[in-house]
């Protein structure tokens, strides 16, 4: 079986040019990674330049919040160019490394064949960067009212996406309103996926009574109307958003436990976690170090679609008004202030319900590439 | 083999009743649980139901009066057993918002919601199976792909959302279409004929089911071309196609046939979440279901009703897995060939 | 008479056109802040003017089609809350209220527009020399709708029950003053009474009960016995047909209603639906689902009002909106930071916000509702200078640069809750704004009602501030607010109470004369202005939007449904 040179050998070295342009050896020899990197090169460059006098702004008042934006910007132009050019001081005589042959290496040359997932992760880099880069890209203050003159204002060239009933601009509020959104979803799926993984896991090993009674309480949790916990819980301890985290966290963790449960079940009887045993292991030992980390790719992956669920999650319960309160901007209840006047001021409602359908859309799309990917089985 | 026998063999017993019985026990202590941690939960929540008359016309003896009458003086262990005393007796009590007895309110309500629920379940998996088996067919063609982004497109979009976008478009692109955008019925409903109010009712369903539905039917689109796929590439469909029958042939009676039966073992997974998700729809189209009323009950502390709405709700639930694994076992490729 | 009122109509019309051209609508885009003031005012004067326009218009306009060709239809109303219970011993809300005195059972006497009281169930009272005892006597024409003829025990039945402590009634004060009945027969009621001014509102408002039905019913069987849900069988002017919970009520014209009262309505059928949705009810307006909206979002009222074929009218509601301090803890304490907190709110934009021309900046616990309101007496200016100033005074100075006043290390910030209703969100971030501005920071906070009830109405008062609007009745008795003697009543959330406005209000419920009721009224206002226990935001108007062939809606402090008999729809629009 004849060895396929690895990537890096195949040509698009970088040269001369990749100084000021990285990545256009790679576009010419017309490689996708050198397309991303150019388009990103150009695309921080001109958002740098067409906000300068935001950025000067920011750096001379004081501001944690502005300062980390500039210095993402920085950090991320630099390792845009390092990307671009990485291999270049790699003296021309010495062995080309050999491609990873490792699983996670497969994998992720699997997942880049899929378009789609290659597509997905792109829109959400882009997500990424747009939520760190937000004080520098934002048009206005979200929070600037203009009760006078600015009020309700249909999409124009000043104001992108429109204002709201009190003036504010819509798309420095989509813009804020994708970092609690985006925290939270992760925040809450990070409980889920812990909690899950932990239940699921005690439930698969030990087997027996405590399995019984763990799935009986997986049960519970199921069949009870989770809107009566839901309102009950937001009403005694006041909206916050750390309270939305816990809550919509300790209602998603269920489907993760049954599903740890049965990748558990089915590794226990393995041979290396029978020899883990026969050497004495405690139990603690053998599913932390033996059978966890091969149980772990469903968990990722259902932790990526997870995380498009609690966007959704949080979308809907700040619609109901249980979610992030005003005047913080989210984007389920900047859909909710819109609702009342959808006829009149459709684009209060419509550019926040978008922003959700395209990020949970790359959540999903990345997922899928996960679990083609790292799921032998479903190889084409 | 029939579904007795399926259940039996992949979940023990020594028939099918006694498989039921069996699950009809496990769940009472489920429900006893869960009905008595709702009455803690409501009852150590802040406010009573007083608070909805907020108004300093009213003195507070007359809300004193009706705390009496309710009731709520009472310390919480006696209202918890005069509770389970007439739940056992079937009597759910008086809603306090509604001045109705409870069987009522949810007996109106509740054949609302399965209407649009069942509708909706249709929907999901009639459009869903539908979408997945062309897309299969058509693999790789424009057709999938371009499918592939609407499934994915619907599927990433939050249904409250999408309610408000028909609303928006019903009322004002497609206005000459006459779609009703708010409740179940329009106001001459009583006048018109049997088929008049068919056909008023199904008129009222259209956004609502679109809006309920199409996220779902997405979801199940792409499992169903998942599963389509891998028949497609069995031996019995090659050997169908090498006998001579015609693609439609082979597809529509042995492939489609074969695929559907795992996506229809997710049915039951779907009943409980369309009685959620149904709740954010009702409240944007005006929709007179369970899932309005029980949040309108909860944020006026209406006990008798949120007690009994829960109540069924686990009751649903319970039966909604229980038709699940019913199922599954009828599904279970591991005891298909016996 | 046709060629005067043809001069009339085109003199209207010139008026209307001209009103038309006075001034752009909402979302003009040009002028400066202080120009904005003075258009707002002028496009004030021209949207009322084009209103009344309309209306009068309207009427005249009308005046030619014969009555007897006005009979038929069925008119939908629609309103953002249901009519919960027609049993007017149980029921709290105002659709319920309205629905039981005005559209299926007769009350005793009726408002007229200036809220004298009027014969309705009684033809003529009399009040014996004394003062202390007035004798009514019926119509003998009124039946119930079963058949049965309203009697004098119908009355003193309703008057037993509505004053009965175990009858959850909601308003049982409006009955402070009646001591005793008496039937004397089976026309005449006579009641002894004590003394008080607007002595008959009660009767205007509270519906007579059938004897003959509820009269062996328990008070603690009241709440759900189907009478008021289910069968409820009245005297009025309409008749119940049927009820679909959560969808509608069905009325039908009552044809055996004395023609001294009105006769037979103009509608056949009158239908009311619930639908909490401001954009739902919209649309169904635009497509003639409904007939009339009773309480309009005034956000899309300029929307409704460019279809000709809709019109959008309204009136001053008694309603109001205020912020209540808790005077009880530091900083609202001193009278001069809770006046300095008012005048550091830029009401104007909060009323354009929130009711855009459907409202107006309140003075005081009186407004354009009462008869006896004053134009003249002006509410605290905008004036954040003078906010600062009067701060700085009061000790509250910013020592630290961080933008937060403080007062001996404490700084002035503090939390005002509200109720998750869209308007009061947009409230909290204006004000929350204005008072950043002058060194205040406010946090808002959204809780749920059945929450915040027992927070602010709690002998520990959970709370700083809070915002909240309710609807006071027309013949004004503000006792429950500020009486000195119940401070600690759970509705006292403010804890401020002034003995000299204890006399004055209850001096108002004693006097009869206008000029007397006018200076208390004046009294009251200076007394709350000074001290600024509310800071009263806006006081509201009630908009209708109602199809244009639907008639004969009145629009005044009385409500809506107290023309309800007079409504009726052109020949195209019935259905």
């Amino acid at each position: 079986m004849s060895r396929q040179a690895p990537p890096e050998t195949r040509g698009g070295r970088p040269g001369p040019l990749d100084i000021v342009l990285p990545g256009i050896s790679a576009l010419l020899a017309r490689r996708l990674s050198g397309f991303l990197a150019l388009g990103s090169w150009l695309t921080l460059l001109g958002v740098a330049w067409f906000r300068r006098s935001r950025i000067l702004d920011v750096l001379a008042q004081p501001g944690w919040d502005g300062i980390l934006a500039v210095l993402s910007l920085v950090v991320l132009i630099a390792a845009i160019w390092l990307a671009g050019n990485r291999g270049r001081w790699r003296s021309i005589g010495s062995l080309e490394p050999e491609a990873g042959r490792s699983p996670v290496a497969l994998a992720g040359r699997r997942f880049q064949r899929h378009h789609q997932a290659v597509l997905g992760l792109a829109m959400l880099a882009t997500l990424t960067v747009v939520t760190l880069l937000t004080p520098l890209l934002a048009p206005f203050d979200p929070d600037m009212m203009n009760l006078s003159t600015g009020r309700l204002l249909a999409p124009s060239a000043a104001h992108w996406m429109g204002t709201d009933e009190l003036g504010r601009d819509l798309l420095s509020r989509v813009l804020y309103g994708a970092r609690i959104s985006l925290v939270i979803g992760f925040l809450a799926v990070v409980i889920a996926i812990t909690l899950g993984t932990a239940i699921g896991a005690v439930a698969g090993y030990a087997g027996g009574w405590a399995d019984a009674i763990l799935m009986r309480i997986v049960d519970l949790f199921l069949s009870f109307p989770r809107l009566v916990l839901l309102i009950t819980v937001v009403a005694v301890f006041q909206p916050s958003i750390p309270l939305i985290v816990i809550v919509l966290g300790l209602t998603g963790w269920m489907g993760v436990s049954r599903l740890v449960r049965g990748q558990v079940l089915s590794v226990r009887e393995r041979e290396y976690v029978q020899a883990a045993r026969a050497l004495g292991y405690g139990p603690g030992r053998v599913l932390g170090r033996h059978i966890l980390p091969n149980v772990l790719t469903p968990v990722i992956v259902a932790a990526t679609l997870g995380i498009g669920n609690a966007i959704l999650a949080e979308a809907a319960l700040s619609y109901l008004g249980l979610g992030v309160q005003p005047p913080t901007a989210s984007w389920g209840n900047i859909i909710q202030s819109g609702g009342d006047r959808i006829i009149d001021a459709w684009w209060i409602s419509t550019f926040p319900g978008l922003a959700i359908v395209l990020t949970v859309m790359s959540f999903n799309l990345v997922g899928d590439g996960l679990r083609d990917a790292l799921d032998p089985r479903h190889v084409e | 083999m029939g579904i007795g026998d399926r259940v039996v063999a992949r979940y023990g017993g020594p028939t099918l009743i006694r498989y039921l019985g069996r699950r009809a026990l496990q769940a009472i202590p489920l429900l006893i649980g869960i009905v008595t941690l709702i009455f803690l939960i409501l009852h150590l929540a802040p406010g009573d139901p007083t608070a909805v008359w907020f108004n300093p016309n009213i003195p507070p003896e007359v809300l004193d009066r009706m705390r009496v009458n309710m009731g709520l003086d009472q310390p919480l262990h006696v209202q918890y057993l005069r509770w389970v005393k007439a739940f056992l007796s079937g009597d759910f009590g008086y809603s306090y918002t509604q001045f109705r007895p409870v069987r009522d309110v949810i007996g109106d309500a509740l054949p609302n919601t399965l209407l649009l629920s069942g509708t909706s379940l249709l929907v999901i998996f009639g459009v869903g199976c539908a979408v997945g088996s062309v897309q299969a067919v058509r693999q790789y063609r424009l057709t999938d792909s371009l499918l592939t982004f609407a499934t994915l497109f619907l599927y990433s979009m939050p249904g409250f959302w999408l309610g408000l976008m028909l609303i928006l478009v019903a009322s004002t692109s497609l206005s000459w279409l006459g779609l009703p955008v708010s409740g179940m019925t329009s106001v001459d409903h009583s006048l018109l004929g049997p088929v008049g109010k068919f056909t008023d009712v199904a008129q009222h369903l259209v956004l609502p089911t679109i809006a309920l539905g199409l996220a779902s039917a997405a979801g199940v689109a792409r499992y169903m071309r998942g599963e389509m796929l891998e028949v497609i590439q069995q031996d019995y469909i090659r050997t169908a196609r090498a006998k001579g029958l015609s693609e439609r042939t082979v597809i529509l009676r042995h492939a489609l046939r074969n695929a559907l039966i795992p996506v229809v073992s997710l049915l039951g997974l779907y009943l409980p979440l369309l009685f959620g998700g149904a709740l954010v729809i009702e409240v944007v189209f005006s929709w007179p279901g369970m899932g309005r009323l029980m949040y309108d009950g909860i944020l006026a502390r209406d006990y008798p009703l949120v007690m009994a709405a829960s109540f069924l709700f686990a009751v649903l639930v319970v039966i909604g897995n229980l038709i699940a694994d019913l199922l599954y076992a009828f599904v279970d490729p591991r005891i298909r060939y016996e | 008479m046709t060629w005067p009122s043809a001069l009339w109509s085109v003199t209207l019309s010139v008026l209307f056109l001209a009103a038309c051209d006075a001034g752009p609508p909402r979302g003009a885009e040009t002028g400066s802040a202080a120009d904005s003031a003075s258009e707002d005012q002028a496009e004030r004067i021209a949207a009322e003017a084009y209103r009344q326009a309309v209306v009068a218009a309207d009427s005249v306009a009308h005046e030619q089609i014969s009555e007897s060709s006005r009979y038929g239809g069925t008119i939908v109303v629609a309103g953002r809350n249901d009519v919960i219970t027609l049993n007017p011993l149980v029921s709290t809300d105002i659709e319920s209220v309205q629905h039981q005195a005005h559209v299926l059972f007769t009350t005793l006497v009726r408002s007229g527009p200036d809220f004298e009281p009027l014969p309705y169930l009684a033809h003529e009272w009399t009040i014996d020399p004394e003062g202390d005892r007035i004798t009514f006597h019926l119509r003998d024409d009124v039946y119930w709708h079963d058949g049965v003829p309203v009697t004098a025990r119908d009355v003193a039945f309703t008057w037993q029950r509505v004053v009965d402590p175990e009858v959850p009634f909601f308003n049982p004060s409006y009955f402070d003053a009646w001591e005793a009945v008496e039937v004397l027969d089976e026309h005449t009621v006579r009641f002894t009474v004590r003394p008080r001014s607007n002595l008959l509102y009660g009767w205007a408002v509270t519906a007579i009960i059938p004897e003959h039905i509820l009269g062996d019913v328990p008070p603690a069987a009241l709440a759900d016995h189907p009478f008021g849900t289910v069968s409820p069988v009245g005297s009025g002017p309409f008749r119940f047909v049927e009820r679909i919970p959560g969808d509608r009520w069905v009325f039908e014209a009552n044809p055996d209603f004395p023609e001294d009262l009105g006769g037979r309505p103009y509608a056949d059928r009158l239908v009311y639906r619930q639908i909490p949705d401001d954009a739902v009810a919209d649309a169904a307006l635009r497509t003639g689902e409904i007939d009339l909206i009773v309480d309009a979002n005034p956000a899309s009222a300029q929307r409704l009002s460019a279809d000709s074929t809709l019109v959008v009218t309204s009136f001053p509601a008694a309603e109001y909106a205020l912020i209540a301090w808790n005077t009880r803890r530091d900083p609202f304490t001193d009278p001069r930071v809770r006046r300095a907190l008012t005048l550091a709110m830029d009401r104007e934009s909060i009323v354009d916000v929130v009711r855009g021309p459907y409202g107006s900046v309140s003075a005081g616990p009186v407004g354009p509702w009462h008869w006896t309101y004053d134009p003249a007496w002006e509410p605290f200016p905008f004036a954040p200078d003078s906010a600062r100033a009067l701060l700085e005074q009061s000790g509250w100075t910013d020592e630290d640069g961080d933008g937060v006043r403080e007062n001996r290390g404490v700084p002035l910030r503090f939390e005002l809750f509200f109720t998750p209703r869209q308007a009061w969100m947009d409230v909290s971030t204006i004000v929350q704004a204005n008072l950043a501005d002058v060194g205040a920071a406010v946090e808002p906070r959204a809780r749920e009602q059945a929450s915040l009830v027992p927070m602010v109405t709690s002998p520990d008062r959970r709370f700083d501030a809070f915002l909240v609007s309710w609807a006071r009745d027309v013949p004004l008795d503000d006792r429950d607010l500020w009486a000195c003697d119940r401070v600690d009543d759970p509705m006292q959330f403010t804890g401020w109470c002034h003995p000299e406005l204890d006399a004055v209000l209850d001096s108002m419920q004693f006097v009869s004369d206008r000029e007397s009721l006018r200076r208390l009224t004046r009294r009251y206002e200076t007394l709350v202005a000074d001290a600024q226990p509310y800071t009263f935001l806006f006081n509201v108007e009630t908009v209708l939007a109602r199809r244009a062939g639907l008639r004969g809606v009145g629009a005044d402090a009385r409500g809506t449904w107290a023309s309800v008999t007079e409504w009726w729809l052109d020949t195209e629009d019935r259905r």
